[in-house]
């Protein structure tokens, strides 16, 4: 969308998430730096549900998501939401984004950053502050809101992360590396979350923790040198994703990650 | 407050929250009161030949005993009249500077006076008559010299200050045009005689304070992306509604407000100390040319402050939004800092001979040459076929313009901000 400014009802609708599905169309997508090709020529249609992103150090889980979020331009094809262009605002309008190794303003108090991550998601301020507040009730940090981010340990910084992710209820939520630093109580929490968001919502999860994948993605995608290797419902009779992940990647069972 | 309003307050807390803010910003405040006050901590010794008794005070009494003696040919036209009574007054008298000396880390500069008379009291009364015409007499000798400034009358002071003004315009390599200009804008002779100090240092002032806020604009405004790249905050902004668009806008604005309060501030500072130290006299109207005797530009005392004021806040959102181009462009503070370090140097210290005379007319433009006293000795103007503008009226228009065009030059660098290789 060209006019920013101007959203019509079907794009409102998107943006408030009371609306028609939407879905993610990757075409062509192809990613290379000098001679390396890092996504490599890659389709893919996404309608509402949870997506386990599985793959090695260095498949091109994170590029792609990065182009996903509009933050990383393709070399060549095209990444449309509800047909509205990565590049556009409508489009950033219904992404929620929580990337690997995210960074935050340590002299903001956790409510601070939520409401000027809000204000830079367009939410209207009194709707900014309710919000922040049901957001922080939900990932557990309600006590903490008016301290400052740089108090705050590891689990905290991520679980604020995840808050500011669901902010503007998006319609694409990508999760890189989402349980990274959470306790046990805390992972089976933030499954039961994304459970819930992909009941209306893309959810794009990408995580070495096969065990995550498997409990709540709807579909896996396996990604291996730039390319989609598998894609689908993991179905029981096919046996243990885990076991399929390790011997896709070449490891033994003992040398599995998690 | 709208959207834009809340990103802005945020955008202006980041930089506030900022230790570097407050240090850059402490330091050009400290460095400002010390080059104020510094006459406070200089001193000065006369020695009598005859008795050989030192006599020592400091620049500052030096300066306000000057003030006092001055002040008296306020509004006097300087005419034979009041030459030759100046010239009655420094007969027989030539002074002797000897080396400085430095004493206890403050530096001591000895005049020896040279008198004729024998007799201490009519020494000591001729002293006191010279004294009293002293501003008349370095202001005379500034325009036509040490050896004519015993027997110039009105009329050959001012061919001499003319003279100067004409052969100027020569060096500047003036158009024919140009000087058809000026004869007919120039400064009006005879000229009104008009000195106060508070006035003069601040005049002076300017190419400091131009300095110093360059530089303080390149510490504080460095991290303004730097660190959303250092920090990894990019990306959650980046890939919001309005990261790429009304964040910039609010940016923008965070730093060009930052700029100009900041430099209002340490302009301030100055005003205030001098205000405090000489005091601020009923001159603001008196002619420019009693303080840059050969300047063409028919301005007061005032009209030149403001004009420089004007042009030290349009260069301080010029260098705010160049600061934040080099932030945006380098994602690092210190290649930001470093990269405003060279540019304020850089056009402070070059110098292009002004036969080149386009490459020198348009380095005399930029903030470091123009914002202070002496560009208005700089005749050189802007256009052709009889429709001029001056260095300031350029400068004015330039400003504005230039910093719109980094801005729109930062923004095509920040809507093409990509995440990779972390």
């Amino acid at each position: 969308m060209k006019n920013s400014g101007q959203l019509n009802k079907v794009q409102e609708s998107i943006i408030t998430g009371k609306g028609v599905p939407v879905a993610l169309c990757i075409e062509n997508v192809c990613k290379k730096y000098q001679n390396k090709t890092v996504v490599d020529h890659m389709h893919l249609r996404l309608e509402p549900g949870v997506y386990g992103l599985l793959g090695a150090n260095g498949a091109g889980k994170t590029t792609l998501m990065r182009m996903i979020c509009g933050i990383l331009r393709p070399t060549e094809g095209k990444i449309t939401l509800g047909g509205q262009s990565m590049d556009s605002e409508a489009y950033r309008s219904m992404l929620g984004y929580l990337p690997q190794d995210f960074g935050y303003y340590p002299d903001f108090t956790g409510r601070e950053f939520l409401l000027y991550m809000a204000a830079l998601k367009g939410i209207p301020k009194s709707r900014a502050r309710s919000r922040s507040r049901e957001l922080l009730e939900l990932v557990g940090l309600a006590e903490q809101a008016h301290k400052k981010i740089k108090t705050y340990s590891g689990g905290m910084k991520q679980r604020l992360g995840i808050a500011q992710a669901l902010l503007n209820e998006p319609r694409l939520l990508v999760l890189d590396e989402p349980t990274a630093g959470l306790d046990p109580k805390e992972r089976v929490r933030f499954r039961d979350l994304i459970a819930q968001a992909g009941q209306s919502s893309i959810v794009l999860l990408s995580t070495h923790i096969v065990s995550d994948v498997e409990h709540i993605a709807d579909s896996i995608l396996m990604m291996r040198e730039g390319r989609l290797i598998y894609q689908g419902k993991w179905e029981e009779s096919r046996g243990d994703l885990e076991a399929f992940y390790l011997e896709q990647f070449g490891e033994e069972p003992g040398q599995k990650r998690n | 407050m709208g959207l834009f309003g809340t990103l802005y307050f945020f955008e202006l807390r980041k930089v506030l929250k900022r230790r570097m803010t407050w240090i850059a910003f402490g330091g050009v405040v400290s460095v400002m009161l010390l080059l104020c006050f510094e006459v406070l901590m200089n001193n000065y010794s006369i020695t009598n030949p005859q008795t050989g008794e030192s006599l020592r005070y400091s620049k500052y009494e030096s300066a306000m005993d000057r003030q006092e003696r001055a002040e008296k040919w306020n509004g006097r036209l300087l005419d034979d009249t009041l030459l030759q009574e100046m010239q009655a007054a420094y007969a027989d008298w030539h002074p002797v500077e000897q080396e400085t000396v430095r004493d206890n880390a403050v530096t001591v500069s000895s005049i020896v006076l040279t008198e004729v008379s024998d007799d201490e009291a009519e020494a000591e009364r001729q002293d006191q008559q010279r004294r009293a015409y002293e501003a008349i007499y370095k202001y005379v000798k500034g325009v036509v010299g040490e050896q004519d400034v015993h027997r110039v009358d009105a009329a050959a002071f001012y061919e001499h200050r003319q003279r100067m003004v004409t052969e100027y315009e020569d060096t500047l390599h003036l158009t024919e045009g140009e000087k058809g200009y000026w004869r007919e804008h120039e400064a009006q002779v005879p000229l009104i005689f008009c000195w106060d100090m508070g006035p003069s240092m601040m005049l002076a002032a300017f190419k400091t304070i131009l300095a110093l806020t360059a530089l303080m604009t390149g510490m504080v405004f460095s991290g303004v992306f730097a660190e959303e790249h250092m920090r990894k905050t990019d990306q959650l902004v980046l890939c919001s509604r309005h990261g790429r668009g009304r964040l910039y806008l609010a940016k923008l604005l965070t730093v060009m407000t930052l700029g100009v309060v900041g430099t209002l501030l340490v302009e301030g500072v100055a005003l205030l100390s001098f205000g405090v130290l000489y005091g601020y006299g009923n001159n603001w109207n008196g002619m420019l040319q009693m303080y840059l005797e050969s300047s063409p530009f028919a301005l007061t005392l005032g009209e030149g402050i403001v004009i420089l004021t004007v042009l030290l806040l349009l260069a301080a959102v010029l260098h705010s939004v160049l600061a934040l181009v080099f932030s945006g462009w380098t994602r690092s503070s210190l290649a930001t800092m470093s990269l405003m370090m060279v540019y304020t140097l850089g056009t402070l210290f070059i110098n292009v001979p002004e036969r080149l005379r386009v490459l020198s007319q348009c380095l005399y433009l930029l903030p470091a040459k123009l914002v202070r006293s002496s560009a208005f000795y700089d005749a050189r103007l802007v256009g052709g076929g009889g429709h001029y503008l001056t260095n300031w009226q350029t400068g004015i228009i330039l400003y504005p313009l230039l910093a719109l065009v980094l801005a729109l030059l930062g923004s095509l660098i920040y809507r093409r901000w990509q995440i990779s290789g972390r």
